[in-house]
């Protein structure tokens, strides 16, 4: 066997593409051949720690592990560990069903026992004009509050039901109100009952978005940065403001600053032209 | 409609499939803000180029390409600064994950090969880079790169062996002691 098809099959190896006898054909040639002895040490180095760079990934972003495919031609070590991580994995997964249905279970027991402690008055959002009782407008639920000054989640926002369909697909955007500290958040629906609504989350003659969403008032020290508005709403002509983005340079400059040493976030009526948005998910 | 996959069912922006979007492009960029940032960037990118998303039922695969994209240009964009404005602490070895049980030495050593691994990684072109994390890092098969990096699987396997055999090199010419290192631990064993 020639040297450079050795290498070939080194490859084919890791890749997991190698036969049975072209592998003892391999070894055959890798026991006389030092060179391709020494290519395949540092091949299996490099597999090795590429291995290690995914594990350390998903430590280092602070979740654990999802069971890991093992690369064919992984050795048996490396076996074992993807073993070992998914048990761990399986074990951390029990442990955060666990805890995620404790903490629902709490939360339903304090809703049903005292069902309007989060719901407070709400400082008057910044609602664009003509949202409210715009004809096929979807059944709105009151907005909800959310007091504990945590990071709104898709959690938070109610049903929202359009045409006695559930919307199940949006692109959920924050909006400041009057109040820095309070953010709506307007959920733009993208699809209803499997049907897509385009690509500014809108479907062809329908109502200004939000006639088609139910907002969520949340209070959260998330700040946001200035932008422009987005792209016009199909069929209107209007500029989309909810699907405005902020640069990254504005959303780095302002990111993990409480929302109120921010002079340009304090939001008001007369931002209705440059609105703070952002997708928060 | 709906797809067995979950990667590939378009569940815009839940908080789940952008936990996915970010981890990804940490795998790129190893720091936690950076890959915020190239998220976002992409999901602002994907919402203003929704229609050129032809086949909805790939919208994963789109939506990975533009995260990797972000994550590649932004590492141009550092490595043409020289230097690397990290806010966070310097990343961890790699081997030190794994390596907390064996003699100092050999701890040593795996920390130094990861170190210099993870610098060649990033040093690599950048269809190369992208071939080698989606693959070795991410853990995609090949006919997924292929779809998310918009060219053929028989051309990843190229990009993927180039990136090998650069990665290789460097090691070599690093280190070239383990040319004789027998004791190294991850060739015997293996199995095809």
């Amino acid at each position: 066997m020639k040297c450079d098809r050795c290498r070939e099959w080194i490859h084919d190896r890791v890749d997991g593409r190698l036969s049975r006898s072209d592998a003892r054909l391999l070894d055959d040639h890798l026991a006389h051949c030092r060179d391709c002895r020494v290519f395949d040490r540092y091949m299996s180095i490099v597999i090795e720690e590429l291995d290690r760079l995914r594990e350390l990934s998903d430590i280092e972003y602070g979740t654990c592990a999802a069971p890991v495919p093992v690369l064919p031609g992984s050795d048996r070590a490396a076996g074992r560990i993807a073993g070992l991580r998914t048990a761990f994995a399986r074990l951390a997964a029990a442990v955060a069903l666990v805890v995620i249905g404790g903490a629902l279970a709490h939360r339903l027991l304090n809703d049903s026992e005292r069902p309007d402690e989060r719901l407070v008055d709400a400082p008057s959002p910044t609602v664009p004009t003509g949202a409210q009782d715009a004809p096929g407008a979807p059944a709105r639920q009151a907005p909800r509050i959310v007091t504990d000054a945590r990071r709104p989640t898709v959690a938070d926002v109610p049903t929202i039901v359009l045409n006695g369909s559930t919307v199940d697909r949006y692109i959920p955007v924050l909006r400041p109100t009057s109040d820095p500290t309070v953010h709506v958040v307007w959920l733009h629906a993208v699809e209803v009952s499997g049907e897509s609504t385009g690509e500014s989350g809108m479907r062809n003659g329908s109502p200004a978005p939000h006639d088609r969403v139910s907002p969520v008032v949340a209070e959260t020290g998330l700040c946001l940065g200035n932008v422009g508005p987005g792209p016009a709403i199909a069929g209107t002509g209007r500029p989309n403001h909810d699907f405005a983005t902020c640069s990254a340079r504005d959303r780095t400059s302002v990111r993990g600053r409480p929302h109120r040493t921010r002079p340009s976030c304090q939001a008001s009526s007369s931002r209705k032209e440059t609105p703070s948005c952002l997708p928060f998910v | 409609m709906p797809h067995a996959d979950p990667e590939t069912e378009p569940r815009d922006l839940t908080p789940a499939v952008r936990d996915r979007l970010v981890r990804l492009a940490y795998r790129f960029v190893w720091n936690r803000s950076d890959a915020e940032d190239a998220v976002h960037n992409a999901v602002a990118l994907a919402q203003s180029r929704r229609d050129q998303l032809r086949e909805p039922s790939r919208w994963w695969s789109w939506m990975c390409r533009i995260v990797v994209r972000q994550c590649v240009a932004l590492g141009r964009g550092e490595s043409r600064r020289g230097t690397r404005e990290r806010g966070e602490s310097p990343q961890r070895s790699v081997s030190e994950v794994r390596s907390g049980s064996d003699p100092p030495e050999r701890a040593a050593e795996s920390r130094e090969r990861s170190e210099i691994l993870r610098q060649a990684v990033a040093q690599l072109p950048p269809k190369q880079r992208a071939a080698i994390t989606l693959r070795h890092v991410e853990g995609m098969e090949y006919e997924r790169i292929a779809e998310v990096l918009e060219i053929s699987p028989a051309t990843v396997r190229g990009h993927v062996r180039d990136a090998r055999e650069a990665l290789r090199a460097r090691l070599a010419r690093e280190l070239p002691e383990w040319a004789d290192h027998e004791s190294a631990g991850v060739v015997k064993g293996r199995l095809p």
